[in-house]
């Protein structure tokens, strides 16, 4: 062989190999196998991006257990606990805006069903104008109603709220008996149907032109 | 290639030389690469469905002692398919109803899943199971779940009263039914705008007629067999949702014969629900609210043989009043499925379907399936 050239086969199987070599193969090799490892368990896990809004999904779907009690003021600033204002028993609260349009049209039957005396707590939704909601309740005929503001967002926050209007029946615990997220009447009225054991009675008055709930 | 190898040459050994490294790492790297294939083929966890299964009906034998012979075991398994089945990739949650609770049918007990789930959520009677679904390599996906439910119709006997057994429960009474519940089964298609079947015109009137004269029995009966005699039986899967058309043309798929039955009745004055029963032949059910006999359920695949004696375990119910995000067709088929965590509005995108498990021998077997069946907890684990 000597002053010939010789093959590229022929030179790997001539050329001795040193330690620091074998060094590197192997440190390779493990590389490769942390590579595939880690690939066989991401394939069992959800990336960081998807766990992120996955969580946020579940947040969504699961029920949530209790309201917590935080100290919510009226539009005159007068603070008061959430349980409070529902006089400890089971209450109906309703997260309003004075942009949502549906908000406009679920609020009055409720009204209508519980009174402003009533179990009902209505929350203007964090980053809501007091004096604007007023306007809207005014125009809806809803004066006489008193509501509260969410002022740090922490109970729609606690609420997981989504979309408006929002609502929750809740014991005098604060734990919440159900969650309406639905614009379908039945399900207010169902809703109705449910509260404080069934005390509230359907009447339909004798001309048939109008729906009331006694208790 | 600029050493010295004239000393090797001379030896001419493979053994100690690079060509001897590199033909030893070819099979180290392949190696590697089938470690990890077979790897990522394997459940996460090593526990068989069956393992499973087995370790939870002894809890559970242990648990509810006696009560637990009157107790059914409903076991839901699910198939995402990877390799060459049809694998639909992304992440997102698998969503899969594995009970029901509803006044004077049926109450869940406990619930079980297998791999470890995210949590069980219930909406309107429902209980939903919850997975995460890793769907970024084409592996096959399964899942188990069990529930351990009580049918109305398994009493307790006074034994099992003394031992405690009753209360360690917390059953509430099932001959109980709540107003809301009875008004719910009497919502018409026109008031809630199911299936548009409010769009439909002469439903209500075809249903009365239809269910004609008799007590509820009779007439939910009569109006079942006058959908009967039209339902293409035997395909379960088959999900069109022109329910107008089929009644105009007296032909019905399993589907739309539960959504006329139902919403049928209603229209004709008799609370009912669709169920979805947790045994192979099962999946359309239709239960009427009797008076003294409670509700009494039809299977719509087998309408000839009239009442069921004894319902089967219970998956879900429809329709639902509300609007649960993770519901594909809200709750009409309740088979499992993997969503997105996309909201679309107000609902989150499916990212993968299932049917319902063909017949053994029958249909393609790499398709997302899920497979539902009741027994009792002494059959759970032979």
């Amino acid at each position: 062989m000597k002053g010939g050239s010789v093959g590229w086969l022929e030179a790997q199987r001539m050329l001795r190999v040193r330690g620091k070599d074998v060094v590197v193969y192997v440190i390779l090799a493990c590389l490769a196998a942390t590579g595939v490892a880690s690939g066989a368990l991401a394939s069992r896990r959800l990336s960081p991006a998807s766990a992120e809004a996955v969580s946020a999904m579940l947040g969504r779907l699961e029920q949530v257990q209790v309201l917590p009690n935080v100290v919510l003021p009226d539009e005159h600033g007068r603070g008061a606990p959430l349980l409070a204002r529902t006089g400890h028993r089971e209450a109906v609260v309703v997260f309003y805006g004075a942009d949502c349009d549906a908000c406009q049209t679920s609020l009055p039957p409720m009204v209508k069903a519980f009174g402003t005396a009533g179990p009902l707590v209505v929350v203007a939704r964090f980053g809501q104008d007091p004096g604007r909601v007023r306007a809207r309740l005014d125009d809806l005929g809803l004066d006489k109603l008193s509501f509260v503001l969410d002022k740090f967002g922490a109970l729609e926050k606690a609420a997981r709220l989504e979309v408006l209007p929002t609502i929750f029946r809740i014991d005098s615990q604060g734990r919440v008996l159900e969650r309406i997220e639905s614009r379908n009447r039945y399900v207010f009225e169902r809703l109705l149907r449910r509260f404080d054991g069934g005390v509230y009675r359907r009447v339909v008055n004798r001309s048939g032109d109008g729906v009331f709930w006694e208790r | 290639m600029d050493r010295d190898f004239s000393k090797t040459a001379r030896t001419g050994r493979v053994l100690g030389s690079w060509l001897g490294l590199k033909l030893l790492a070819l099979p180290v790297l392949v190696l590697i690469l089938v470690t990890g294939i077979v790897v990522t083929e394997l459940r996460a966890d090593t526990e068989s469905p069956e393992t499973f299964a087995c370790s939870v009906a002894r809890r559970w034998t242990r648990q509810y002692g006696q009560v637990g012979k009157r107790l059914r075991v409903l076991r839901v398994d699910i198939l995402f398919p990877g390799g060459t089945g049809k694998f639909e990739s992304g992440e997102g949650v698998v969503v899969a109803p594995v009970g029901l609770d509803l006044d004077g049918l049926q109450k869940v007990v406990a619930t079980a899943a297998s791999p470890a789930g995210l949590g069980i959520v219930r909406f309107e009677g429902t209980a939903n199971q919850l997975w995460s679904y890793p769907g970024s390599l084409h592996r096959d996906l399964r899942y188990t779940a069990l529930s351990l439910v009580r049918p109305v119709r398994a009493s307790l006997a006074p034994e099992d009263s003394r031992a405690g057994a009753f209360d360690s429960l917390g059953l509430p009474s099932l001959d109980f039914v709540r107003s809301d519940v009875m008004y719910e089964a009497g919502l018409t298609a026109s008031e809630t705008g199911q299936n548009g079947l409010d769009r439909c015109e002469d439903f209500a009137s075809w249903a009365t007629k239809s269910a004609g004269w008799g007590d509820a029995s009779q007439r939910f009966l009569a109006l079942a067999r006058r959908v009967g005699s039209g339902t293409r039986h035997g395909d379960k899967n088959s999900f069109d949702e022109n329910i107008c058309t089929a009644v105009r043309e007296g032909r019905f798929s399993l589907h739309q014969a539960q959504v006329a039955v139902v919403m049928g009745a209603r229209a004709a004055g008799l609370p009912a629900f669709a169920l979805t029963g947790a045994s192979t032949g099962s999946e359309y059910l239709a239960a009427v609210w009797t008076g003294g006999r409670g509700w009494r359920a039809i299977n719509l695949d087998a309408i000839d043989a009239g009442y069921l004696h004894e319902p089967p375990a219970l998956l879900a119910k429809a329709p639902v009043l509300g609007s649960f995000a993770a519901a594909d067709h809200d709750f009409w088929r309740p088979t499992a499925t993997a969503y997105s965590p996309v909201l679309d509005d107000g609902r989150y995108e499916v990212l993968s379907a299932t049917d319902w498990a063909p017949d053994k021998a029958m249909g393609p077997p790499r398709t997302p399936q899920t497979r539902v069946r009741s027994m009792s907890l002494a059959e759970v684990c032979p």
